[in-house]
């Protein structure tokens, strides 16, 4: 084995062992996913609306060193990315308090992972602090079978994301 | 050769272009064994001190901690190490070396303090971590650092002047090297201790050509003019545009790439300087810490305000009717920030007399009621900022609840009882700040409005920020200011609703544009709480909206209620439209309205019998000492229409010699230093009075110091290193030669040795190369010396290295360089600094083998 492989596998090692198909890398993992939300905020400090996947702390930092973000970052940070990984999806900029992001529903077909979001803004006429926001939802993804996250709820069309896991 | 040498010194280019030249002659003759290829000295700034058990000290076979106390002197800049444990230090390469550390949990001082004096504490971590240090001074609670900067400080408000007990201790998980100050007002209290890392604009340049190239180059100017990258800003000054690169990379890291740009400009014969694009943030006299990034407080001509109305609103009441105040968890008062300011409110989402803002029951809060209240009246402490009129009593009134929503019932009933009944009573708030919207118009609340206005209260409200013009209440309401917001340039800001409806506009920021160009983006800083380990914690923010505007305008209502208790709505109309209230055209617009917010004309308007002018003087605080400034002109500002009769300079210290001219606009005084009445070693301190009009004064500050510890200087061992001019793949600067100094009568000296050849090579030999010649501590033993909290010498100065070229059989001796604590700061008296974005300090030479060499030149002569 060479080094470079002994290291992949050492970091997927965990994942591996926990659903229980170490077996073989060859065959494929008819496995679904298991989806929660860790955290919401309506300054994310992310001002187009979007969908991202964070599997390296390096790519966590980035996105928690964004300025103006005001989220809990211990509960996201407590995330073991060997064995979950991240999903950023956020609204963008809006034009005051009383919009948020979470998560209403999941599932996995086809190697997409749907995920449908529960949007809230505020009614019209409705009286709201007039402070710029940024709202997103941070989930946590373990295991299944999938290269593509569609995300609906928050756009008119959904947000697709083509993922390398 | 003598005469070389002194060439070498006077002028640092000359080490490039000329000194190293073959004229060196006489030298060849040394036998090569004895002649060092480059030695010198490097002196020490003023007051520097060091740790008595630093790493240095520590990895000393049978060291131990020190457990004496170490004696400071009245004023000093000590840089040390604490650690917690022993261990090893990891090892990202970019930020230490996997090097052993000792355990040294706390270091001890005997300080003199005197009432009124601040001792300071800055934690800089360690392989780029940050670690948490405790400050106690004997007899007083300790005090931890916190922040973005990991400063902690200390001053004696009260009791016996005399000699202090003063610990650092480490509470944290990892060592840190930490500087320890105390000085008194000279340009150290001011001082970086980090390298410059100022924002600019990617690829552009401010370049000044020589009077010859300019004059004789008129073609170039043509075309200049003519070319989209070039745009003249003076005589011989243009803006240059980097060809081939995009402008538009707004925040997020730079490459490096202007700088290099920047650099190559400097070296064309014809360019006299060359600086990034960017402004110097001004240096303010006001005293709250975040006051360096409240532009929105310069830009309402906040200063010239509080000279008129000192008070800062105090007497008024201002309802903030909003989502409540912070209170962080077990706490007995609010926002520390805040506190001394607020009296008794309510709740009127949960129907109670508790309105405390109890955060967002699902995710991140960012303490909207908190930050817009802070804008109004956040108090004046030397902690953190001040609001506009930071003497009013705040009145939390809760009305908005879960994510930053409320009802329009819950409005009308807070307002109801704010008018407090409809006879004699007199209302709880004469001001009421409401940085909410989005309402439609509600015949009740506008009726609950018309009875406050009765009663004298003055109403404001955010304009919204939908960019739109549909009208929004309760801003739009005729008995309301409905305030729009504008950015750092004062253009209407891109959120901002805008129509017939706006009466005027204040600063609001716009996170997407520095309109001002200080490097920041354009928001407003306040009062806010961050999480911190899974808890709230009082803090300071950056938000935007017409929220954060609205409270501008409420904080200098409350001061002009504060001149003038009686001014009703009727009279802060007219006010208004007339321009008094702003910076007005003469034309009402719907963007602004009727222009943006003017503190000062405002507050003058208000002011009773304000009719004599404010001076005001620029630098606010004088600060001269025979080791800094020695001699300032201090400019006075006059402000409003009234003439100046009878200005004359009252008093001034004995240890001062001022020379006024008031014989024209703008007025100056030249104040001169005069050391030798001055106690060695002691900060004197004395106010230079003027007196005008009359029975007013003005008092500017000044400190002088006379600085006499040359001898007693120490800044830790030295290692003098000759580092390779371009960094490694991971942006680190490698040592190819290095040697080690202590310090002796206040002075390091070193000396190279030649090269010989021979492996394995001595640590302290040179080849023929070029180099950047550098020294510095590594007080923490991590094998990178320069990292914030260590001692830095660059040649020739600090923050402006220039390449040394070591020739075959030639010496260069006399070299003289400084080192200190503090690191250069890009300002209007030092433009060719740059900023150094990532740069953690030169790499030591591992002692377990030397490094590869990242010297092109180097190697091609060898």
């Amino acid at each position: 084995m060479t080094p470079f492989s002994m290291k992949v596998f050492a970091a997927t090692a965990l994942l591996l062992v926990l659903t229980g198909c170490a077996a073989s890398g060859n065959t494929p993992l008819p496995q679904s996913a298991q989806v929660r939300q860790v955290t919401q905020s309506a300054h994310c400090g992310l001002t187009g609306p979007g969908v991202a996947y964070v599997n390296s702390a390096e790519k966590l930092d980035s996105f928690l060193g964004v300025r103006g973000q005001n989220m809990s970052t211990d509960v996201i940070r407590q995330v073991d990315l060997a064995q979950e990984q991240l999903i950023f999806v956020t609204l963008g900029q809006k034009p005051t308090a009383g919009y948020s992001l979470g998560l209403a529903e999941f599932s996995q077909e086809d190697g997409t992972l749907n995920l449908q979001m529960d949007l809230k803004a505020p009614a019209p006429g409705m009286m709201v602090a007039q402070v710029i926001t940024s709202p997103c939802a941070v989930l946590a993804v373990a295991g299944g079978d999938w290269a593509r996250v569609e995300v609906t709820g928050v756009t008119d069309q959904p947000l697709v994301e083509r993922v390398k896991r | 050769m003598r005469a070389l040498i002194a060439l070498i010194v006077l002028s640092p280019w000359m080490v490039v272009l000329a000194g190293c030249s073959d004229s060196g002659g006489s030298d060849d003759d040394v036998p090569e064994s004895l002649f060092s290829p480059l030695s010198g000295a490097i002196a020490i700034e003023a007051n520097s001190r060091i740790d008595q058990d630093t790493m240095d000290q520590l990895r000393r076979e049978g060291a131990s901690p020190a457990t004496a106390e170490q004696q400071l002197p009245a004023s000093f800049v000590l840089a040390g190490y604490v650690s917690p444990n022993a261990g090893t230090y990891p090892a990202p390469a970019r930020a230490c070396q996997p090097q052993d550390y000792e355990q040294d949990p706390l270091d001890t001082f005997s300080v003199p303090l005197a009432v009124g004096e601040t001792v300071v504490l800055k934690s800089f971590g360690t392989c780029g971590a940050d670690v948490a240090l405790e400050l106690q001074v004997e007899g007083y609670p300790a005090v931890r650092t916190s922040g973005r900067d990991e400063t902690a400080q200390f001053r004696l408000n009260a009791g016996q002047a005399g000699d202090y007990q003063v610990v650092v201790r480490n509470v944290g998980n990892l060592p840190s090297r930490y500087v320890l100050l105390k000085t008194a007002g000279t340009a150290q209290q001011n001082a970086a201790y980090e390298w410059p890392d100022h924002g600019y604009v990617e690829g552009e340049a401010i370049v000044t050509l020589t009077e010859s190239a300019s004059a004789a180059a008129p073609a170039f100017n043509m075309s200049a003019q003519r070319s989209a990258g070039v745009r003249k800003l003076g005589e011989r000054t243009w803006l240059r545009t980097m060809t081939n690169t995009a402008r538009a990379m707004a925040g997020g890291q730079m490459p490096p790439d202007t700088l290099a740009w920047i650099r190559s400009l400097r070296e064309q014969p014809e360019v006299e300087s060359a600086v990034p694009n960017y402004q110097m943030r001004s240096q303010s006299p006001v005293g709250e810490p975040l006051y360096g990034k409240q532009w929105h407080y310069g830009m309402i001509n906040g200063p010239v305000a509080w000279q008129i109305e000192p008070s800062g609103g105090a007497g008024v009441n201002v309802a903030v009717l909003d989502t409540g105040l912070f209170r962080a968890s077990g706490s007995s008062g609010w926002h520390p920030d805040l506190d001394r300011n607020v009296v008794t409110g309510r709740d009127f989402v949960d129907n109670d007399s508790d309105p405390r803002d109890p955060g967002s029951s699902v995710g991140g809060n960012v303490y909207h009621g908190t930050h817009v209240a802070g804008t109004v009246a956040s108090v004046i402490d030397n902690k953190g900022s001040g609001g506009v009129a930071f003497g009013t009593n705040l009145l939390p009134v809760r009305v908005l609840g879960e994510g930053g929503t409320g009802s329009s019932a819950d409005l009308i009933d807070a307002i109801a009882w704010l008018v407090n009944g409809s006879s004699g009573q007199p209302p709880r708030a004469q001001v009421v700040n409401m940085s909410l919207g989005g309402l439609p118009e509600i015949p009740q609340l506008e009726s609950v409005m018309a009875a406050g206005v009765n009663k004298g209260m003055l109403f404001v409200a955010a304009a919204g920020n939908a960019a739109g013009s549909e009208k929004s209440y309760p801003a739009a309401s005729r008995n309301v200011l409905a305030v729009s917001a504008v950015d750092g340039a004062r253009n209407l800001a891109s959120y901002s609703n805008f129509g017939s409806w706006i009466d005027l506009a204040a600063p609001g920021g716009d996170a997407g544009r520095d309109a001002n160009t200080d490097g920041e983006a354009d928001l407003i800083w306040s009062t806010s709480a961050v999480l911190k380990s899974g808890q709230y914690e009082a803090d300071y923010r950056g938000l935007q909206g017409t929220s954060m505007a609205a409270p501008h305008v409420s904080g200098v209502l409350a001061m002009m209620k504060a001149e003038k208790p009686e001014l009703d709505y009727g009279d802060i109309r007219a006010l208004l439209e007339s321009g008094e209230l702003t910076e007005y055209s003469g034309r009402r617009s719907d963007q602004v309205g009727f222009g943006v917010l003017d503190a000062a004309k405002a507050v003058s308007a208000a002011s009773q019998g304000f009719a004599g002018p404010v001076l005001s003087a620029s630098p606010a605080v004088v600060s001269l000492s025979n080791e800094g400034v020695e001699a300032q002109v201090v400019e006075l500002n006059v402000y409003g229409s009234a003439p100046v009769t009878g200005a004359s300079v009252d008093s001034h210290p004995a240890w001062l010699r001022v020379t006024e001219d008031f014989s024209q606009k703008p007025f100056t005084l030249e104040v001169i230093l005069l050391p030798d009445r001055l106690t060695p070693d002691v900060a004197a301190r004395g106010d230079i009075v003027v007196s005008y009009n009359g029975s007013k004064q003005l008092h500017i500050p000044v400190i002088g110091q006379l600085i006499t510890d040359e001898k007693a200087r120490n800044a830790g061992k030295h290692f003098v290193l000759l580092v390779g001019t371009e960094p490694n793949e991971q942006g680190v600067y490698l040592a190819e030669a290095q040697v080690t100094a202590t310090v002796q009568d206040g002075e390091y000296s070193f000396q190279f040795e030649a090269d010989d050849g021979e492996e394995p090579r001595q640590l302290s030999g040179v080849a023929p190369g070029d180099y950047y010649l550098v020294a510095g501590t590594d007080i923490d033993g991590d094998g990178f010396i320069c990292q914030s909290g260590e001692a830095c010498a660059e040649y020739p100065v600090t923050g402006l290295r220039e390449v040394v070229t070591v020739k075959v059989r030639q010496s260069i001796s006399g070299l003289r360089m400084t080192t200190g604590f503090s690191r250069p700061t890009i300002s209007a008296a030092s433009p060719d600094i740059l900023p150094r974005p990532k740069f953690k300090g030169y790499q030591l030479i591992d002692s377990r083998g030397r490094a590869v060499s990242t010297n092109p030149t180097r190697k091609a002569l060898q």
